[in-house]
């Protein structure tokens, strides 16, 4: 706790120690957009990018609502939350950090009853028949710290992540789980000439959730469910149990940047693996399962800067394979060891994800920010599930189309007044998907109710049509603090299963500095 | 601050390696063969038949079955997992006594290709008095708690002889409630007892109480009717009729009129203990009923050697031995299907499991009867039903039915106390 209260704190200070810049939120999107080392793996590259200190801090509430959402998710779903984040060159080092605290309260979930996200890539937990209610809180604390060009040449960089989620059910079985993260990247990068540098970075990761499910009412015993993936489970009676997840997920990456007066290109290759264990109980550990990930990304970006017009260009694309092991463990009862033994592990299931995309960006130039932007964008997501024996299969495939458009309008000059309206459409068609489960227990709510709902979701085609439009203006002409306030508003629209919208509301302000 | 930094640091290393070395080279799961070797320990044995080899894997539902001959046999196609491996059939020894044949392993971690099983097989004589309806789950007040006092067992002569209950014991067995965290016992026991937590015994001389084919016996925990509003308006039984009672000498609660049974043993005593009644768990037990042979003497009490702790614990509670040959029938109630791998009895007294499903659902199980090829019920000659007992309550049990007392008629002994008013 004491390292989190140092980071906040040189955040903080580098918050407030910022001159004020007064930027936009157009001019603020702008400069983050042109930021290609902030965006990547490597914080040492900071020091290739633009070097001017920002900061801002907003508050926000945000609410959505509809049918069409995930079965684990809630009927109505609504955040209060503040974020901040800040840059500054402090001469002998660039540093950068962001702090966000959200309040998540969570209407009428279903299908969880012991962990905090059921979509961080777990499908080890379990379920219960009622849909509950959540009071979640997010906290996310971040820092990136490089050394200034040494000998014109290098440049060492540390990034530090820590995430925490509480997360709390309000109905039997309920449960009180906590996870954490800790990843530290840290990384080196070279300065070949004035036109290209390449880049490394390595990655550490722990993993932890301490998830304990109880009964408040203890004369009724809860029926509920234990995932072993794909919607083969075992069913158990009672007040659910303790489970204990940890793990590590280690890796590397590689920069490549180009940088010309008008052009800056990165381009990045990466590759981590992660692997984690479910256990059940501390006081008697049996470990029950757990997941080995390899995720392989590639992506490359670039950022044209013309007198008149910008263009930004990015292409990704993601390979995820994880394997989920499942254990055979056994009591061994006698006094020279007393405890669970595992007898056998073996890969039960696998969990395939390629993400392919391209966005585009045209924006016409005005100072620093932005008068106008066109978006573009094409997606490309397919999801291979398997649980090998007996045999089940989940999988889908999908395109996203977006377009958008937006406006930044001068109402006044003198303290910076700016009606920034955007408008944008997205479109989502179901190229193929299909969920078959041929293992035991196909009655069990893990078939009928998560994973054929979650298999409908993922293969309907949808619509989102969306507006958001944000005031801002400087706070004081000398100081210029730009006070911003945002509304935004997205609908979703479907007609495909049982379906029908889900919008989301969401209105924000706060402050650039 | 530097130490912090070194035991993170360490700590962050250690766990690493913890968590990447455990899942590395994990390969793939794929079916193995398991080859079983069958010993049979049966004397005089005239005819043999449905000699079926079964493996239950119950926590994944997996279930494979063999009809088989000879002493050598080889599963295909099984994937590993922890199973209750099952022989079973029955035996006609050369007096035409019919035997139960089983052997059995329970947990038994299989996962290598070619894995080798060996199987005593051993013949259970077939009991005459067998588990006919056992309600233990109890249910709740029309106030939605949960109400304890209503379980019953019932008893039934599935046979054509008249037999005496006089001194026939009822036990339930330790763990009350299942666990996968099974005792430890003498290893000298070998596989020739059960353990019981609480031994109970019909009272009578050796004729005071007999039971005619199609009669059978009820046993309440609290013999009164549970529907009236003093109790619990909700309740799915009347147990007022019950035939004998476990009266646990608890003054704040009324003696019913159903005669009590004898106490025989808890925690190596005979008195009853500080419990103010007696509830197996409404999860579902494991129970025995029992009979010591003539000639011999069976004494848990008094007899050292027929009492033990659980060896995989230090605490001292001391539970009866009972040897397995003593048994007339035995049923094994647990959580649900999920818990299977939690078996306490062994299989040559229950080859399978039995459940409802939940607790204070006011349901029980119940026998099935026995149909013949047109699926109509086999009856004796006086009329009464013939429950199927393959010595399996898997399949010779309803799950889930609401609780009867004498479903299907049975009838109730002339010695009832509702009958001698």
């Amino acid at each position: 706790m004491k390292y989190i209260k140092y980071t906040l704190g040189l955040f903080l200070a580098a918050t407030l120690q910022a001159n004020a810049q007064g930027f936009s939120p157009a001019a603020m999107e702008q400069l983050k957009m042109q930021r290609l080392w902030l965006n990547s793996q490597n914080a040492s590259g900071m020091v290739f990018d633009d070097a001017t200190a920002f900061s801002n801090v907003h508050a926000n509430y945000n609410l959505q609502n509809g049918n069409f959402h995930r079965p684990q998710e809630g009927k109505k779903e609504s955040t209060i939350g503040v974020s901040s984040e800040g840059f500054m060159n402090l001469k002998n080092a660039l540093v950068w950090g962001s702090f966000s605290f959200q309040q998540k309260n969570l209407t009428d979930a279903g299908y969880n009853a012991s962990i905090t996200d059921p979509f961080r890539g777990m499908p080890y937990y379990i379920i219960d028949e009622h849909q509950s209610n959540w009071r979640n809180q997010y906290y996310d604390l971040r820092f990136r710290a490089s050394t200034p060009l040494m000998n014109n040449r290098w440049a060492l960089g540390v990034e530090g992540i820590y995430q925490a989620s509480l997360a709390a059910k309000q109905r039997d079985p309920r449960v009180d789980t906590r996870f954490y993260t800790l990843k530290i990247v840290p990384g080196i990068s070279y300065q070949m000439n004035d036109a290209h540098r390449i880049g490394l970075s390595l990655r550490y990761e722990s993993i932890k959730e301490d998830s304990r499910m109880e009964n408040e009412n203890s004369d009724v015993d809860q029926k509920y469910y234990i995932l072993y993936g794909l919607g083969t489970a075992v069913q158990g009676i009672g007040s659910g149990r303790v489970t204990n997840y940890y793990g590590d997920r280690i890796g590397g990456a590689l920069q490549y940047n180009f940088q010309s007066p008008t052009w800056n290109v990165l381009l990045e290759g990466s590759y981590d693996i992660r692997s984690e264990i479910v256990e059940q109980s501390f006081t008697s550990p049996k470990k029950d399962a757990g997941v080995k990930e390899k995720t392989l990304r590639f992506s490359g970006t670039a950022y044209q800067q013309g007198e008149n017009y910008s263009h930004y260009l990015k292409a990704s694309y993601t390979n995820r394979q994880m394997d989920g092991i499942q254990y055979i463990s056994k009591y061994d009862n006698t006094e020279s060891l007393d405890g669970w033994e595992v007898l056998y592990k073996s890969i039960r299931s696998t969990y395939d994800t390629q993400i392919a995309s391209l966005d585009y960006a045209l924006m016409r130039n005005r100072g620093n920010e932005y008068n106008w932007k066109l978006e573009a964008g094409i997606a490309y997501r397919k999801q291979n599930d398997k649980y090998i024996l007996p045999n089940s299969w989940k999988n889908s495939e999908n395109i996203f189309v977006n377009l958008g458009g937006k406006k930044n309008f001068v109402v006044g000059s003198k303290m910076n007044n700016r009606l920034l309206l955007d408008i944008h459409v997205a479109y989502k068609k179901n190229l193929s998907g299909e969920y078959h489960y041929g293992g035991s227990h196909a009655n069990y709510i893990s078939v009928t109710g998560l994973e054929t709902a979650d298999a409908n979701y993922m293969n309907s085609d949808w619509h989102r049509i969306g507006a958001s439009l944000t005031y801002s203006q400087w706070m004081k002409a000398d100081t210029k603090t730009n006070f911003f306030v945002k509304a935004t508003f997205n609908r979703l629209g479907t007609k495909d299963f049982e379906y029908d919208h889900r919008n989301h509301f969401s209105i924000s302000a706060g402050c650039n500095f | 601050m530097k130490k912090h930094l070194l035991i993170i640091t360490t700590c962050l290393t250690l766990s690493a390696c913890n968590s990447f070395n455990d899942l590395d080279d994990v390969k793939e799961i794929e079916p193995i063969s398991v080859n079983v070797a069958l010993d049979f320990n049966i004397a005089n044995v005239a005819e043999m038949k449905d000699l079926t080899l079964k493996f239950d894997n119950y926590d994944e539902a997996l279930h494979y079955e063999k009809v088989v001959s000879g002493e050598q046999i080889r599963m295909d196609d099984i994937l590993p997992g922890i199973y209750t491996v099952n022989v079973t059939g029955i035996a006609i020894d050369t007096e035409g006594n019919e035997y139960y044949l089983n052997g059995s392993v329970v947990n038994q971690g299989i996962f290598q290709e070619g894995s080798s099983l060996n199987l005593t097989v051993k013949g259970l004589k077939i009991s005459p008095l067998v588990f006919k309806e056992i309600y233990y789950a109890c249910s709740r007040t029309p106030l939605n708690k949960s109400y304890i006092y209503e379980q019953f067992y019932e008893v039934y002569n599935n046979s054509s002889q008249m037999l005496y209950l006089d001194g026939i014991h009822f036990a339930n067995l330790y763990p009350d409630k299942s666990s996968t965290k099974l005792p430890l016992w003498p290893e000298e026991d070998g596989d020739d007892y059960i353990y019981a937590l609480r031994v109970w015994k019909f009272p009578g001389s050796g004729k005071d109480y007999p039971l005619q084919p199609g009669e059978s016996c009820v046993i309440a925990q609290f013999a009164v009717n549970h529907q009236l509003d003093i109790y619990n308006p909700a309740s799915p039984v009347d147990n007022s009729s019950a035939d004998f009672e476990f009266y646990m000498d608890n003054a704040n609660y009324i003696n019913a009129p159903a005669p009590d049974m004898e106490h025989v043993f808890y925690d190596g005593k005979a008195e009853k203990g500080k419990l103010k009644q007696y509830l197996t768990t409404v999860f579902g037990g494991a129970y025995v009923a029992f009979q010591v042979p003539e000639g011999e003497t069976w004494d848990p009490v008094n007899d050292p050697n027929m009492q033990t702790r659980d060896l995989s614990t230090t605490k001292a509670t001391l539970y009866a031995k009972v040897p397995i040959r003593y048994v007339l029938d035995a049923v094994e109630a647990i959580d649900n299907e999920s818990k299977t791998s939690s078996k306490r009895l062994p299989g040559v007294l229950d080859a399978g499991i039995t459940w409802v499903g939940a607790t204070y659902n006011g349901l029980g199980i119940c026998r099935k009867l026995s149909l013949d090829d047109n699926g109509e019920p086999l009856q004796r000659e006086n009329g009464a039903y013939i429950y199927q007992d393959t010595n399996n309550s898997t399949d010779d049990f309803e799950r889930g039915v609401v609780p009867v007392l004498r479903r299907n008629n049975a009838g109730m002994p002339e010695w009832n106390h509702t009958l001698k008013k």
